[in-house]
């Protein structure tokens, strides 16, 4: 896990540079980021064992509004 | 924004090889497994379903010409509240291509490159559709025009081969279904593929041409029909027995055909054709799902989105433990989810559309 | 220059992530089973399984190929079915590979007990083929394996042979014999049949010299007859002889043979182009299966001592026609009184409409009132290079 955040720290790190030389939209940046994090949260979820299943959430969403 | 154009013909391939592409595969398994014989039958009043599901798109289009379903749910229902249901569609676009990601690894995995990691498969294919998804819809549409073919052709091949097994007693006892509870326990056709069709609301303003009705329309009966054929071929061939309880028939059928001692192991064909038939499908719904945060956060360049979502797609694909769990998903809850987004929303959007109308032309009138 | 290094180094990352890496394969570290046969030890009750492996030396140019084993078998036991592959890696020098083996054995015993869990474990298998044929011998399994034998030497590759051969030249054995054949009636009452393989002679020869011996009936395998299944557990067996007939009304059998009486002297008749028209029907409230045989003949053997004509040639597809017809009766009426469902009867009344058929769906056994109606068409399409057979003294009128 330790390789795979540092790797992902690197590419981000990358990413955002060539980003900014070439001046991306601020906006573009922080959705970029955004859905990297994101990816990145469900990644590490996974690595921790204590993976992110959507179709866990959506049918619990589902069984709750009792469709 | 981008300025593509599709012609009909495209159109009705890139939605025929999406409707089709991998449900000929998933689905006769489990339709069989519940209406035996009489399986082929489901797919026809599924179809029928997904036609008027897919009137309900076309008139909502049409109110909003040249508007995709992110945009008109903002331009209805007004940034927060609209925001929050592109938002929705957003997530079931990733949703789905990481559900269809998915297929690809458990069937390559499974049955062909057992000791390669599934993330591999996730992240070499999402690389390569990423591509096309950047270069546009016009670049997928063209290169599902030449893949469809070569699809096909292989496809009716493999067909002709596999026949030679076919024996019209595997169809004893047919027409004798329950309908009723033959409909309810096969309801996940509906969602999967008839209803997934929804993610087109995303591609209707690509078409200049007046006929994309049409055109929607005659994909959905071709697929319609196909999905029933292909399900009639498995029982055939198969027969019911077998097919009812193999994960992948329509592999199983590739694998035993033989012609003599020398024609046989055709099963790597049969991948090929869900590789193209699975890029197709990917790309149009990782392509909407990028397009979809690029009009709701109004982004001119498509390349960052697209890099960040491999990133998530594939790890979202991997949110399932093995095949049981997707298939028992699509089993129970696959319809309630994709109705949701298919009919629910649509209608709800429709209804203030018409509200708003109405409110509009009474405001004019006093005018006038 | 920096361009084009950018796009190696991408593409280098990109050749490191290959799918093909993973999964590739080096022939030379494989062991290719060519033949398998599994059975169950009766006193431990343990999983024994033979491989036969294919022995490359003895193909290879190097070698000349000259008196090698070309194959090896191993024995590997153990509780269950999926250990046993596990377990063949204690033993075997090189990884098990089975996607490419032709024939599978089981004992006659194993399949009296059912080959429920075998079915299954088998049919779970991704890299399996249910196409391939399955056998049953009632010699012992461990002295079927180890036989070496001559002209084909592969011995799974033999008995693949043996039955499309056997198909071709006396219908008596399906082509219908595979493993998912068998799967396919698991969940029905119509029986399937399976060829037996028998070991001939009493012990087999245990070295590749096998191959320098001319004799080459001795210890070799054979098929002997077919074993009867009823799902996934044998009920018994028949002969070939009888085999054929059963396939005939299956409409199995493309071809067929058989020898008539005419005026006490034997006509050899094969039957080719056989085509079958079934049909289950109620007369007078009880049902009959009516079965319509159109055949072409050959004349293979004649001896009788009179000229070929019309008359002699309608005798003789007369005679045939009746002989067929009463030998399918018999054989069918036996059937009937061992309670084989040899051809789906009962599945065939079981989805059959209309009121008539509502009063025998009720009563059970009731597939076992249905008549045979055999009729049989024949004509003599090749009768041969002699027209009018040499009689030498035997009245010629010459004297």
């Amino acid at each position: 896990m330790i390789w795979f955040i540092l790797f992902m720290a690197v590419a981000i790190g990358l990413c955002l540079r060539v980003m900014i030389r070439v001046r991306t939209q601020t906006k573009e940046i922080l959705v970029f980021l955004a859905f990297v994090l994101l990816g990145l949260a469900d990644w590490i979820t996974i690595f921790t064992d204590h993976k992110f299943k959507p179709t866990h959430l959506i049918s619990m969403l589902l069984d709750f509004v009792g469709l | 924004m981008e300025k593509s154009k599709l012609t009909v013909w495209q159109f009705f391939v890139l939605t025929l090889s999406f409707l089709i592409g991998t449900s000929f595969f998933f689905t006769p398994g489990g339709l069989i497994a519940a209406a035996k014989q009489d399986a082929w039958i489901v797919p026809l009043w599924a179809g029928t379903a997904g036609i008027l599901a897919a009137l309900v798109w076309l008139h909502l289009s049409k109110l909003h010409a040249g508007l995709s379903i992110v945009q008109i749910c903002i331009k209805v229902a007004g940034r927060p509240i609209g925001g929050f249901f592109a938002l929705l569609y957003i997530f079931y676009f990733i949703q789905l291509a990481a559900f269809i990601t998915r297929n690809l690894g458990d069937f390559m995995k499974q049955a062909l490159m057992p000791l390669t990691p599934l993330t591999v498969f996730h992240v070499m294919f999402l690389f390569v559709t990423g591509y096309a998804v950047f270069k546009g819809i016009e670049t997928i549409a063209r290169s599902s025009e030449l893949l469809f073919l070569i699809m096909a052709a292989t496809f009716i091949f493999v067909l002709c081969l596999a026949l030679l097994e076919w024996d019209w007693g595997r169809f004893q006892g047919i027409f004798r279904m329950d309908v009723w509870k033959t409909m309810k326990e096969t309801s996940s056709i509906f969602g999967f593929p008839f209803m997934e069709g929804v993610i087109f609301l995303m591609l209707f303003p690509f078409v200049q041409s007046k006929k994309v009705k049409s055109s929607f329309i005659l994909a959905y009966a071709v697929a319609t029909i196909l999905l029933s054929f292909s399900t009639f071929i498995t029982i055939g061939v198969l027969g019911v027995t077998r097919a009812s309880h193999d994960t992948y028939p329509f592999f199983v059928i590739v694998q035993e055909i033989h012609i003599g001692t020398f024609f046989e192991h055709l099963e790597s064909t049969m991948a090929l054709i869900l590789l193209v038939a699975i890029f197709i499908k990917l790309s149009i719904a990782y392509y909407c799902s990028v397009l979809g945060i690029c009009q709701l956060f109004k982004i001119k360049n498509r390349f960052w989105i697209t890099i960040a979502l491999i990133l998530l797609i594939s790890g979202l694909a991997m949110g399932y433990d093995n095949v049981v769990e997707n298939i028992e998903f699509s089993k129970k809850y696959d319809f309630a989810y994709t109705i949701l987004y298919s009919m629910v929303l649509p209608c709800l959007l429709l209804l203030v559309t018409w509200i708003r109308r109405i409110r509009n032309k009474r405001t004019e009138e006093p005018a006038s | 220059m920096n361009a084009v290094f950018q796009k190696l180094a991408v593409s280098g990352i990109m050749l490191c992530c290959l799918t093909g890496c993973w999964d590739r394969i080096e022939i030379n570290e494989l062991a290719v089973a060519g033949l398998v046969g599994s059975e169950i030890d009766p006193q431990t009750h343990e999983q024994i399984v033979y491989y036969q492996i294919v022995n490359p030396g003895a193909y290879s140019s190097e070698s000349n190929g000259r008196s090698k084993a070309p194959v090896y078998t191993y024995k590997v036991q153990g509780k269950s079915k999926g250990e046993l592959a596990q377990l063949s890696s204690d033993t075997l020098p090189r990884k098990l590979f089975t996607d490419h083996y032709q024939s599978h054995i089981v004992t006659e015993q194993y399949a009296r007990d059912g080959l429920r869990t075998f079915l299954n474990y088998y049919e779970r298998q991704f890299n399996r083929r249910s196409s391939l044929y399955l056998f049953v011998t009632d010699s012992p399994l461990s002295d079927v394996m180890m036989t070496f034998t001559p002209l084909e030497q592969l011995p799974g590759r033999l008995l693949r042979s043996l039955v499309s051969n056997t198909n071709n030249a006396t219908g008596r054995i399906s082509l219908k014999s595979r493993v998912k054949d068998l799967v396919e009636n698991m969940d029905s009452t119509t029986l399937t049949m399976l060829p037996i393989v028998s070991l001939k002679g009493e012990k087999p020869i245990l070295s590749a010299n096998r191959f320098d011996d001319i004799n080459g009936n001795q210890s070799n395998l054979v098929l002997t007859g077919a074993a009867v299944f009823k799902q996934d557990q044998m009920i018994g067996k028949v002969s070939l002889w009888e085999n054929g007939y059963y396939n005939l009304l299956k409409g199995e059998a493309g071809n067929f043979f058989e020898s008539i009486l005419l005026d006490d002297r034997v006509v050899d008749l094969y039957a080719h182009k056989i085509k079958t028209k079934q049909q289950l029907t109620l007369r007078n409230g009880a049902p009959v299966w009516n079965v319509e045989i159109t055949a072409h003949l050959a004349l293979r053997n004649d001896e009788q001592t009179e000229k070929l004509t019309w008359d002699n040639l309608s005798k003789i597809t007369d005679q045939f026609d009746l002989k067929l017809m009463k030998t399918s009766e018999k054989l069918y009426a036996q059937a009937i009184e061992k309670k084989w469902d040899l051809f789906g009867l009962e599945e065939e009344i079981k989805y059959k409409r209309g009121n008539a058929w509502k009063k025998l769906q009720q009563q059970e056994n009731a597939w076992a009132q249905t008549k045979l109606h055999v009729t049989i068409k024949s004509k003599i399409e090749n009768i041969g290079e002699i027209v009018d057979p040499y009689k030498g003294g035997a009245g010629n009128g010459k004297e």
